[in-house]
């Protein structure tokens, strides 16, 4: 069942909006300042009357657009369709013909779009399509140039321009009498709110199955009812946009219940598995639920979790965002806001400054970061952790020349790190204190394109870019919302290039750790280099587009030394110097593909090898050599056909044991009727080693059929429905002369499922 | 002294017996990342009258007189192993099988020590209480602190599922493609990481926590008896020792929608041949044969949710990528601020009018446009990027012929801005 939020988190949010408020009130001048201007008139042909869908419409300028001017973008609804106008002096002309309008009230939105790319609005229409026999019903003489065949038009317009009546304006707001000057003007009160929920109930039932060996499970036989249920929201009024979305997922079977690995059978049967609420007022965003933050490389980057963010554009070139969040992610109605746990929680801010007036030119943020973490995995992820806690700050330095061309992005971070006694680790045992240490983490990242766009030939263009990257971590470094590798210093060069379709990357990284050279610990220090290739065969051979036998290429390189670079002293290694690495890793893969009307091919080779060098290990090397290939078919529009092969070989030098698997996996998809289709697949791996020591063999094979039906039109007259039966069988044998097993087990089942959604 | 003590251990858990002691352990000494976790598989033989308690991780340890070995000094000790990563199990003969989850707090007191002089070797001891009155025993494991490549074991210490788009449970509707999902997977050591992406499809039985762990996490004998579901897909990839790799999920062709219900899509990664793992039963006395011991992982893999429903009808089309395919932006592209955004993509000879279409992850529409057949590239509005601000969006093409049937359609790619203002 839902459970309200607490006080505490109630109160936070109070707060939170209080803040918001405030700064938006003080930019709000700034926000109701804005306003179209309207340079460039424009009437319509469909003002005043409604068209059919196939039926030509005109936009018509009162005076010429000048080249200098730029071009006319054209939306209805949010889809573009500059496209399919055409120009004749003063008048564009929409082919309906490519492209049939959408049935309904919908916002014809036209831009002026500068030859800089830059597009801004002029004007907006409303544009009222109906079906052609209500047309000719109430405006007879509306439709009477109309081509023929339009029911073919209506159903594939109608469909793909979206939802025109969910996207169309309130008509209360934009009376039809009005004029296309006065819609000019009423762009301005835009309101426009919608909802879409969604509700799906399920019964699976398992009427039969076997497993072997016995004894039979429990559950043998089932049948259950699921619910799957949704509701998003989008609402437009004026500067204030909201879009927000609540999923929900029912069960009567327990442990397919959201929570159930962390509560067992406490876990609620209906739960929250997820929500986004996005609220924006003028440029100021509010973010509540499920989202990412964080762009501090080694401070927070990319935190995923449930919480709280406002981003607050201010004086031009500034901008804040804050966050807080759950320290990981999480699903379920408790600590709905994910700000509950105090003690499992992450708290950020992020100011940023636009030092120049080009957006992008010369940024500087700045950052910092408070967070406790409790030793758990959370939702999607597992890990060996304990309990942590940091704050830190950070800045980051973005910059970028006018061409963008030349890229520069710097970062310094200082983060103090506390390992609070977790009693999970202690267990009522006195522990060696751990103090609180501050270490600092750097980077910095420079790329420049010295070609872009570059024409060798009249259709030959060249692209050339080189970067660098530069990264250090002290030892014992840790932020906790971000992932890095402490103690460890990096360079980084790497050259990306391309001809046409051809590309070709060249890295070279180098790496060390133990940087405070504790004599006793190993320092270690790791050399790479990477050669990658693309390239249709077709350019290569220079041969026209009509080459399709020619397949598209690939191939890479990679070599990887690492070495201990000397033996630690009292640290162990010294006893047995085998210990101390020297390896030397080479990876390589080949690729081929080929695509020929209804048929694609491909084919892959990966080979890896690993030299051990340090001494008593010279001869522990490996080889592993994998094969894939794959074909697919399709057959006809609604049949498809896939085939999988591969087959794996490693080789061990030090025993001479070479294990091989192969695995053939077919599959099938087959709509049959506009209602019904099949799918089937088998997979078939079948392992051992070449001296017959062990052997196994997997056979999984799947087929199912599936009924779908629909009654009534979009919104909550809609039902939908699905009927599927499925059969499956798992077979697993496996046995080993070493170690004496013999293993067989083999499952079946049969299970039939019915689906309706309502709305 | 710690030194002699260690040397001692060292000679004794390699010279087979020592003192009174009968519980042997391999491997009895491995290297481990000095900044963070690492997990090895080990088995205890011989386990004759004994049981299995608690482990201790710690910088020396003391004669356990008047028990038998050598024990933990306490005023040294740096933890214990928690009861959430204890995948300690009875396995084949007389033996024990442990997996030692190193946790970053035992790593960095290790690391403390050894920065302040002491030598940088630590322990792992489990204890067995004799069930018969006898003493109990302490069985050392040597660890020596190292980076996170070469020469140390390969195991997984962070796997993290994602779809990329910050939720953590997906509903899509039936027939529409998902983004493509991947794992990003933080390791220790070098190798080859082998497995399968499986899918549990509406109806069936969920796994069991057991059905989720890595392969080489469990005993040999009981490596096989892990239930399966569906594959979608193989991988077998090589993992260089630079401690993280992204691991992408299968093609989005192959993971399947068209039922209604719950899925679940699993990683299972089998055992990999990885010297530093190995666990050799003969020298311990629980067997014949060296058990492979590469990616091991001391917990239960996490899987992810995505729920399928009715509610859109697609109408019967082929959603193959073939003849039609995106090429700019990447899937997962991060892309630059401020500037103009192309969608270019391949033309195919029989479509008349192409749709390109741009929607958030609930898929609501941001901008679709309408391009005739010649047009193979759609060059986005200067207001795109502020439209898609932080969130992660996706775009695909779709074909259609002279009578506006959808001849064919691109999956989904998934895009974002880079924040730069």
């Amino acid at each position: 069942m839902f459970q309200y939020p607490n006080k505490k988190d109630f109160n936070r949010l109070t707060l939170s909006m209080a803040g918001v408020a405030l700064v938006l009130i003080s930019a709000s001048g700034d926000l109701l300042g804005q306003g179209g201007t309207a340079e460039i008139k424009i009437e319509t042909s469909f003002t005043d009357k409604p068209v059919a869908a196939t039926e030509n419409i005109e936009l018509r300028l009162k005076q010429p657009l000048q080249e200098s001017d730029g071009r006319l973008g054209i939306l209805i609804g949010t889809t573009d369709v500059s496209r399919l106008f055409t120009r004749e002096g003063l008048r564009l002309r929409y082919n309906p013909k490519l492209w049939p309008l959408p049935v309904g009230e919908t916002l014809v939105t036209v831009y002026l779009v500068s030859k800089d790319d830059m597009w801004r609005e002029i004007a907006r229409f409303t544009l009222q399509v109906k079906e052609e026999s209500e047309l000719a019903r109430t405006h007879p003489q509306a439709n009477q140039d109309l081509p023929g065949n339009s029911d073919e038009w209506f159903f594939s317009g109608a469909a793909y321009f979206g939802n025109p009546k969910t996207s169309a304006v309130n008509p209360s707001s934009e009376p039809e009498s009005s004029t296309s000057s006065d819609k000019q003007e009423a762009k301005t009160n835009n309101h426009r709110m919608k909802i879409t929920p969604s509700l799906t109930l399920t019964v699976p039932s398992q009427p039969a199955q076997s497993t072997f060996p016995g004894p039979q499970p429990e559950r043998a036989t089932f049948i259950e009812l699921n619910m799957q249920a949704s509701m998003a929201t989008e609402v437009n009024h004026g500067a204030f946009t909201s879009r927000s979305a609540f999923e929900f997922a029912g069960t009567s079977f327990h442990p397919e219940a959201l929570r159930f690995e962390t509560l067992g059978n406490a876990a609620p049967r209906v739960d929250l598995a997820g929500y986004q609420i996005h609220f924006q007022v003028g440029r100021a965003k509010f973010d509540v639920g499920h989202f990412s933050h964080g762009s501090q490389r080694h401070l927070i980057n990319g935190f995923s979790s449930r919480g709280l963010q406002v981003t607050v554009p201010f004086l031009k070139r500034f901008d804040f965002t804050a966050a807080a969040m759950n320290g990981t992610q999480l699903v379920g109605y408790d600590n709905f806001f994910g700000l509950s746990k105090r003690r499992h929680q992450m708290r950020s801010g992020t100011l940023g400054v636009e030092l120049i007036e080009r957006p992008g030119g010369l940024r500087v943020e700045v950052s910092a970061l408070n967070a406790y973490f409790q030793p758990i995995s959370g939702v999607n992820r597992g890990v060996v952790t304990d309990l942590q806690r940091s704050n830190g700050i950070a800045i980051r330095f973005i910059a970028n020349d006018k061409s963008q061309r030349f890229h520069f992005e710097g970062g310094f971070t200082r983060s103090l790190f506390a390992s609070p006694d977790d009693l999970s680790l202690s267990q009522g045992t006195t522990l060696v204190a751990l103090p609180n240490l501050t270490r600092n983490a750097q980077y910095l990242e420079m790329s420049y394109e010295i070609l872009r766009n570059y024409s060798l030939t009249k259709t030959k263009k060249a692209n050339l870019n080189v970067s660098f990257r530069e990264e250090g971590v002290a030892p014992l470094f840790r932020s906790l919302g971000a992932s890095t590798q402490a103690d460890k210093i990096q360079y980084e060069l790497s050259v990306n290039g391309s001809i046409d379709e051809i590309s070709a990357q060249f890295g070279y990284a180098n790496f060390h750790d133990n940087l405070r050279r504790i004599p006793s610990i190993l320092r270690s220090s790791t050399a790479s280099t990477h050669l990658g290739l693309a390239v249709p065969a077709s350019a290569l051979l220079n041969r026209g587009r009509n080459s399709a036998w020619l397949p598209r290429l690939g191939y890479s390189f990679a070599r990887v030394h690492a070495f201990g670079v000397a033996i630690p002293v009292n640290g162990g290694f010294e006893l047995d110097l085998s210990t101390v690495p020297d390896l030397v890793g080479t990876n390589q893969t080949f690729s081929a593909d080929w695509q020929v009307r209804r048929f694609t091919w491909g084919y892959n080779i990966n080979r890896s090898f690993q030299d051990n060098r340090q001494t008593g290990r010279e001869s522990s090397d490996q080889s592993v050599l994998v094969n894939t290939g794959r074909v697919g078919v399709a057959a006809t529009s609604r049949l498809n056909l896939n085939f999988d092969l591969s087959a794996e070989s490693a080789a061990n030098k030090e025993t001479g044991r070479i294990d091989r698997a192969y695995r053939v996996g077919p599959s099938i998809t087959w709509q049959l009727t506009r209602h019904m289709g099949v799918s089937a697949s088998l997979a078939n791996t079948i392992a051992g080693d070449a001296a017959r020591t062990s052997r196994s063999r997997n056979t999984g094979f799947d087929v199912s059929w599936t009924y779908r039906f629909e009654r009534g039109s979009e919104g909550l007259k809609r039902v939908a429905g699905q009927f599927f039966i499925r059969y499956a069988n798992q077979y697993s044998r496996a046995f080993d002369r070493i170690f004496a097993f013999d293993t067989l087990n083999k499952n079946q089942t049969l299970t039939a499922n019915l689906g309706i959604t309502f709305f | 002294m710690r030194r002699l003590l260690f040397l001692a251990v060292f000679f004794i858990s390699t010279g087979a017996t020592a003192h009174a002691q009968t519980i042997t352990v391999s491997p009895n000494n491995v290297n481990a990342y000095s900044q963070g976790a690492t997990s090895v598989l080990l088995t205890f033989g011989s386990l004759i009258n004994k049981r299995p308690a608690e482990a201790t991780w710690c910088g020396d340890l003391i004669p356990a007189v008047p028990d038998l070995g050598f024990k933990c000094n306490p005023i040294n000790t740096f933890g214990r192993l928690p009861a959430r990563y204890d995948r300690s199990i009875q396995s084949g003969t007389n033996a024990f099988t442990d997996i030692m989850s190193i946790t970053p707090q035992v790593a960095r007191r290790a690391y403390l020590d050894a920065a302040q002089g002491a030598t940088s070797t630590f322990f792992y001891v489990r204890r067995f209480i004799s069930t018969v009155g006898g003493p109990d025993e302490y069985v050392p494991v040597t660890i020596r602190l190292s980076g996170h490549g070469a020469r140390v074991p390969l195991s997984l210490t962070e796997v993290k599922l994602t779809w990329g788009v910050g939720k953590p449970v997906l509903f899509v509707k039936t027939m529409e493609k998902l983004p493509r999902f991947q794992a990003e997977i933080t390791f220790t050591g070098t190798g080859r990481l082998k497995g399968r992406w499986e899918l549990v499809k509406p109806g069936e039985l969920p796994p069991e926590p057991r059905d989720l762990l890595t392969e080489a996490t469990l005993p040999i004998e009981e490596r096989n008896t892990q239930k399966r579901y569906t594959e979608i897909s193989r991988f077998n990839v090589y993992l260089p020792p630079t401690g993280k790799i992204v691991l992408p999920g299968p093609e989005v062709w192959r993971v399947d929608d068209s039922l209604n219900g719950l899925y679940l899509v699993l990683l299972r990664i089998e055992a990999s041949d990885d010297k530093e793992g190995d666990t050799d039963l003969a020298s311990v006395g629980a067997g014949a044969g060296v058990v492979k011991g590469g990616a091991v992982a001391g917990f239960s893999l996490p899987v992810l949710r995505y729920y399928v429903s009715n509610g859109h009808y697609q109408p019967a089309a082929t959603t193959t990528t073939s003849g039609l395919s995106q090429v700019s932006p990447d899937e997962r592209a991060v892309l630059p601020s401020a500037v103009t955004l192309n969608f270019t993509w391949t033309s195919v000879t029989k479509a008349a009018v192409y749709r390109m279409e741009v929607e958030d992850l609930q898929g609501i529409p941001i901008i679709s446009a309408i391009l005739t057949s010649e047009a193979n590239s759609y060059r986005a509005p200067s207001w795109l990027e502020e439209k898609v601000g932080d969130s992660v969006a996706r775009w695909r093409v779709s074909g259609f012929d002279q009578a506006g049937r959808l001849l064919i359609q691109t999956d989904w790619r998934s895009f974002r801005f880079r924040r730069e203002r």
